[in-house]
């Protein structure tokens, strides 16, 4: 582009432009993960925590979705009742987001990826699930490393024009990092029925009573 | 008459490709490179409404943009969009509560920056009408001096702290009120750090305005920083 674009025809100059905006993107979003980590990881983290509530994170985060990538279909199943969760929502989020990105690249376009929020017991479980090839047994743990990507025979999706997979093998890194400074985990299973199910399980604690504040009615 | 844009960056390349950008748009740039700069500007400047909006970078060599959010505000009733690089700390809810308008966080795209900017004016447009007391929208229709919502023909009741939620998104239709803002009016002032009143009063609402509450359409949230709801169609 920068030698030859007077010689370039139009179409020409939108695909590299097109291919210039990608690469961008993608060494964003790898700076992004890298600082984030960084943060994370350093002593002095300060978490914004909150009484938060994981119906409204998961319906921002199916918003978000749709407006990076309306074509791809995404559903969510949240059970109402779940209390409010002591968590820091932009992290939440930005964990659910990275899920949901992924579950997008490795799931088929045609089943629904699908973000799951429920409790069990003391735990409130949030999932984001594909209908993808899976990750085989060995390396279900290595997808959590840093700068590790599975290459899958077959799998395409992530190859670029030049045959190279992308991604640094970041975002599921981040992932597990956010789930454990709220002290939780994040594993990743196998689905009955084939595909991948990214599982946060996060500690509940009770939230504060609402009409606690004297001389304040109910409504 | 083209609308005139001040534009406060201290980057150089990023000044001049957010000029061209804004020239191609049709707007007019005054450009500031620093604090000073700005308020040398602002000073010449003697008639009140001479910018129609302002677009502040925050890291300026010479100070921090805050400080000319509040003198903007009490000068200016132009709409002020601050412009910040990712912080540790993130300042978007202080400058929200501080009288900014919108904000965006670097790196972003033109596109984005002239969409922000044409909802920026048209909110301001609309500040010069009458409180806006109706809504009607996609089946939901609320009449606040009546006191009334109703669903798809259906009214629906809401408690009065529900009501007030909803009318005071209703000032404002597409723009992110933050948490505090409505803890302090619906509420009150000492109920600020009280988020998890809006929560639950949030979750009332969707479970009564929302075809499926967790996948929301009218009433969105933007995590960490506050709700809105959603702009009726012209």
């Amino acid at each position: 582009m920068k030698d030859q674009a007077d010689r370039l025809s139009e179409q020409q100059r939108t695909h590299l432009l097109g291919v210039i905006v990608d690469e961008a993107e993608q060494l964003a979003r790898v700076t992004s993960n890298t600082l984030q980590l960084a943060r994370l990881d350093s002593p002095g983290l300060n978490l914004n925590l909150d009484w938060e509530s994981a119906e409204e994170i998961v319906g921002a985060v199916l918003r978000r979705a749709r407006q990076r990538d309306a074509r791809r279909a995404i559903v969510a199943q949240v059970d109402g009742s779940i209390p409010l969760v002591w968590c820091d929502a932009v992290l939440l989020a930005q964990m659910l987001d990275n899920l949901v990105d992924n579950a997008f690249k490795h799931g088929t376009s045609v089943m629904p990826v699908e973000i799951v929020a429920r409790c069990e017991d003391e735990i409130l479980l949030l999932a984001v699930q594909d209908r993808g090839q899976g990750v085989p047994e060995a390396l279900r743990e290595r997808v959590f490393e840093m700068f590790e990507r599975v290459d899958q025979a077959g799998d395409t999706t992530l190859l670029s024009e030049q045959g190279v997979r992308r991604g640094a093998g970041l975002g599921l890194a981040v992932c597990r990092t956010i789930a454990r400074v709220h002290g939780g985990e994040l594993t990743l299973t196998a689905r009955a029925g084939g595909g991948s199910s990214l599982e946060c399980r996060l500690p509940m604690g009770t939230p504060p009573a609402v009409f606690a504040a004297s001389g304040w009615g109910a409504a | 008459m083209s609308l005139q844009v001040l534009l406060v960056e201290d980057d150089r390349e990023l000044r001049a490709t957010l000029s061209a950008a804004l020239q191609v748009e049709g707007y007019r740039v005054v450009a500031a490179a620093s604090l000073a700069d700005a308020k040398a500007v602002l000073a010449r400047s003697t008639n009140c409404g001479k910018f129609d909006l302002v677009l502040l970078d925050l890291g300026l060599p010479d100070g921090d943009g805050e400080t000319l959010l509040s003198a903007l505000r009490a000068e200016q009733r132009a709409p002020v969009i601050v412009i910040s690089a990712r912080h540790t700390d993130d300042p978007k809810i202080r400058l929200l509560d501080a009288g900014a308008d919108d904000y965006l966080v670097k790196p972003f795209s033109v596109g984005e920056m002239l969409a922000r900017m044409r909802v920026a004016l048209r909110h301001k447009g609309r500040l010069t009408l009458p409180a806006v007391t109706r809504y009607a929208h996609d089946g939901l229709e609320v009449d606040v001096e009546a006191h009334r919502v109703r669903l798809h023909g259906q009214a629906i009741h809401l408690t009065p702290t529900e009501f007030k939620l909803l009318a005071r998104l209703m000032r404002h239709p597409g723009q992110v009120v933050t948490h505090r803002q409505l803890l302090l009016e619906v509420w009150g002032e000492e109920f600020t750090s009280h988020t998890h009143y809006l929560r639950l009063y949030m979750g009332q609402l969707r479970a009564k305005l929302e075809n499926d509450p967790a996948d929301p359409h009218r009433l969105l949230t933007e995590p960490g920083v506050g709700y809105c709801l959603v702009e009726a169609a012209a």
